[in-house]
């Protein structure tokens, strides 16, 4: 085969390669538009705002913590004042294998607030998922609510996240995701614009369109029963809330998900940081898709937009690569003398172009999440999203890159990393939670019912 | 502590699509598209006269415009012409370009760190533009070429705008005269920069040929008309928001 052949098999490939792209790329940005337009429109968002306090069912709520002495305090303080009846409330704080001061601070809280029960494990897997299966197992609440040790729940949170459980199908439930550090970094300003978009917009969309909001593993709640009958957490999984989403969708459970449920988390600031979050996820949902794809699609209770949407779901970061190889395909066609000579050139420069303009659907979405959020200001930073969205397309190519290698070679996968904190409340500031430093170690102050409550925190052996 | 940080906010409930909307947003896709369709040549014309005015305000020497077709339905287009830098001529001159881009672009890398996959994708197209220019000096584009492949992808810019101006710009507003008013100025934005963009693209390859044109053709091609229509869509949404606000503003908590 000459020269000439082995180019125009390239020429075939670019454009076969660029097809690919524009039809997967413009699915997802059609699904997007639709989402928006659909959520813009939506007069009232369906929730379950009126059921609030109604159904006040025995409650665990899950918190597992590896070395969070930063931050710990803050979420136990927040825990113990909700409004939520303490009769009908435990809070499991597990001190998953923590080397630092975590284990005294709920020791700590534990003594003061029976409702606390601490867990203290310090052998066995690593992880949350591993971590959520022993307390699980030490839960006795109908519903396990669960928050990751940097949130703040509010007042009413656990009253609102437990109201969707009225309806009996619901088998898990889903609050939304808000960065209260959106101001420290460019990068978590960006991110709390993209989360506003993934809940206000997308969640929202699909709760009322009645296809699968997902269950993030955090600001959720589950239901036990649901829990035991799709076989509990898979601590094998990178991302074991999307793993529990779609198991038990396609075991006939509905996903909730309530927008007025305001959790406060922290975003990550640095790009380090974000960059290992989104290996993590990446990584998880693609394992996910391969191991559930199949079963989502076979499912007998779920409605064929149900299975497409999860589908896309599982799918979305295969788009990071379809994206970079239908660029790089688009570069070959537009340097080949021969695409350039004939008309299909043209249409192929035009379907990039419609591909380029296919990532607008994402910006969009922003838009109208801050719109609907009634913040100026995030809007102003929707352009510098797209060097956020090159970083994200990058990080995700790589994390792609590294599963399937190790699905071929056998490699492991990148293992489990807790996101960095950037809080050191508990200790460190504390708006009410003083600290004082004595001999060998620190005095932490908690602010309990009955007044200031203190206790001595080691110092960290390293 | 949580008292602090969960603050009450007003948000809109909804933005509901009336008909007045949706039908200015069709027809004006309609009308924008129509009259960039049935004035596409004095369209092309104005925008090499424009990108030749700027080469020549920069005293970069043209030779003249050349006719060039661009596809069937739109025919074809006057082009500024003007000589282009080859690698035989002064290879010295294309290495001492070569490492300075690819020292402007690490010094970036260092620097940003979100923006570190993006330069990574511009070195891979700045590395494959030195390859072709080594190896295959046959290869280099004439300005021409590149205004021809600049002009046909533009030129369906321009055709598909109105319809991304009508849903990113028109549904996203309150009231219809806004969006109407955010998606005209685009269109007339969209196109004076595209001229504006072509005559720095040919000024610089004018001065490094092949070298630096794909990072160019990336970065300032499409990937710019993306930017505009971003930072259009940022600044509607902000005035949109001020006008819904006002309008059905309430206290989530």
């Amino acid at each position: 085969m000459g020269k000439a052949g082995l180019l125009a098999i390239l020429i075939l490939f670019a454009k076969v390669i660029v097809g690919i792209a524009i039809v997967v790329l413009t699915l997802y940005a059609g699904r997007h538009y639709g989402f928006t337009l659909y959520r813009l429109s939506l007069r009232r968002p369906r929730d379950t705002n009126e059921l609030v306090g109604f159904l006040t069912p025995r409650i665990s709520v899950l918190v597992p913590m590896h070395n969070e002495e930063g931050v710990a305090a803050d979420v136990l303080h927040a825990l113990v004042e909700c409004d939520y009846d303490h009769d009908q409330l435990e809070v499991l704080a597990i001190n998953d294998r923590s080397t630092d001061r975590t284990g005294q601070i709920i020791d700590a809280f534990a003594a003061e607030y029976p409702i606390i029960k601490p867990i203290h494990r310090t052998s066995g897997a690593g992880g949350k998922g591993a971590a959520l299966i022993d307390a699980t197992k030490q839960a006795n609440g109908e519903i396990l609510l669960l928050f990751d040790a940097d949130y703040f729940p509010g007042r009413a949170m656990l009253k609102m996240l437990v109201s969707p459980f009225c309806d009996p199908e619901i088998g898990a439930v889903m609050g939304r995701v808000i960065p209260h550090n959106s101001g420290s970094s460019l990068l978590s300003a960006l991110l709390g614009l993209e989360r506003a978009a993934g809940y206000q917009i997308s969640q929202q969309a699909r709760f009322n369109l009645g296809l699968t909001p997902q269950f993030g593993g955090t600001v959720g709640g589950v239901r036990a029963t649901a829990l035991k009958a799709v076989g509990g957490w898979n601590s094998d999984s990178l991302t074991e809330d999307t793993d529990l989403t779609f198991r038990l969708a396609a075991s006939g459970w509905k996903i909730g998900y309530v927008n007025r449920a305001e959790c406060y988390e922290e975003a990550p600031e640095s790009w380090p940081v974000r960059k290992r979050q989104i290996v993590r996820w990446a990584m998880g949902h693609t394992e996910c898709l391969h191991r559930l794809g199949g079963e989502v699609w076979s499912s007998r209770f779920m409605s064929r937009f149900e299975k497409l949407d999860a589908i896309f779901v599982l799918g979305c970061y295969w788009t990071a690569p379809i994206l970079v190889m239908g660029w790089l395909a688009s570069l070959v066609l537009l340097f080949s003398p021969q695409a350039h000579q004939v008309p299909i050139f043209a249409v192929a420069l035009s379907l990039v172009g419609y591909q380029l303009f296919g990532s607008q659907a994402t910006f969009f979405e922003m838009g109208a999440a801050a719109l609907l959020d009634g913040k100026s200001r995030p809007a102003d930073l929707v352009p510098l999203n797209l060097v956020n969205f090159f970083a994200s397309t990058g990080a995700i190519c790589e994390a792609l890159f590294r599963y399937y290698s190790g699905r071929i070679f056998g490699s492991p996968g990148p293992g489990w990393h807790k996101t960095k904190r950037y809080r050191e409340n508990g200790i460190h500031n504390g708006n009410g939670n003083g600290n004082g430093h004595g001999n060998g170690g620190r005095q932490l102050y908690i602010q309990g019912a009955n007044g200031l409550y203190s206790c001595r925190l080691e110092e960290r052996q390293q | 502590m949580r008292r602090n940080l969960i603050y009450p906010h007003r948000s809109v409930r909804s933005l509901p699509l009336n008909g007045a909307r949706l039908t200015a947003a069709v027809l004006l896709s309609l009308v924008l598209t129509m009259a960039a369709y049935w004035y596409r040549a004095p369209l092309l014309a104005r925008h090499n006269q424009i990108s030749a005015a700027l080469l020549r305000a920069c005293d970069i020497p043209t030779e003249g415009s050349t006719q060039v077709d661009l596809f069937d339905p739109i025919g074809s287009a006057e082009v500024v012409t003007i000589t282009v830098f080859r690698l035989p001529q002064q290879p010295v001159r294309v290495a001492i370009l070569f490492v300075g881009a690819v020292l402007v672009l690490m010094g970036v890398y260092a620097r940003v760190e979100l923006a570190r996959n993006f330069i990574v994708f511009l070195l891979v197209l700045l590395f494959l533009a030195a390859g072709v220019m080594v190896f295959s000096p046959s290869s280099e584009v004439t300005s021409v070429e590149f205004s021809q492949i600049w002009l046909r992808g533009e030129i369906l810019v321009w055709l598909l705008l109105p319809w991304f101006s009508a849903g990113l710009l028109v549904l996203l507003q309150p009231t219809v005269w806004p969006g109407v008013i955010w998606a005209v100025l685009m269109q007339a934005y969209g196109f004076l920069w595209s001229a504006v963009r072509l005559a720095f693209c040919l000024g610089v390859l004018h001065f490094s040929g092949l070298l630096l044109m794909p990072l160019l053709w990336f970065t300032l091609g499409l990937l710019a008309d993306v930017l505009y229509i971003v930072v259009f869509l940022s600044l509607s949404t902000r005035v949109a928001g001020l006008q819904a606000w006002g309008r059905r503003a309430y206290w989530q908590f």
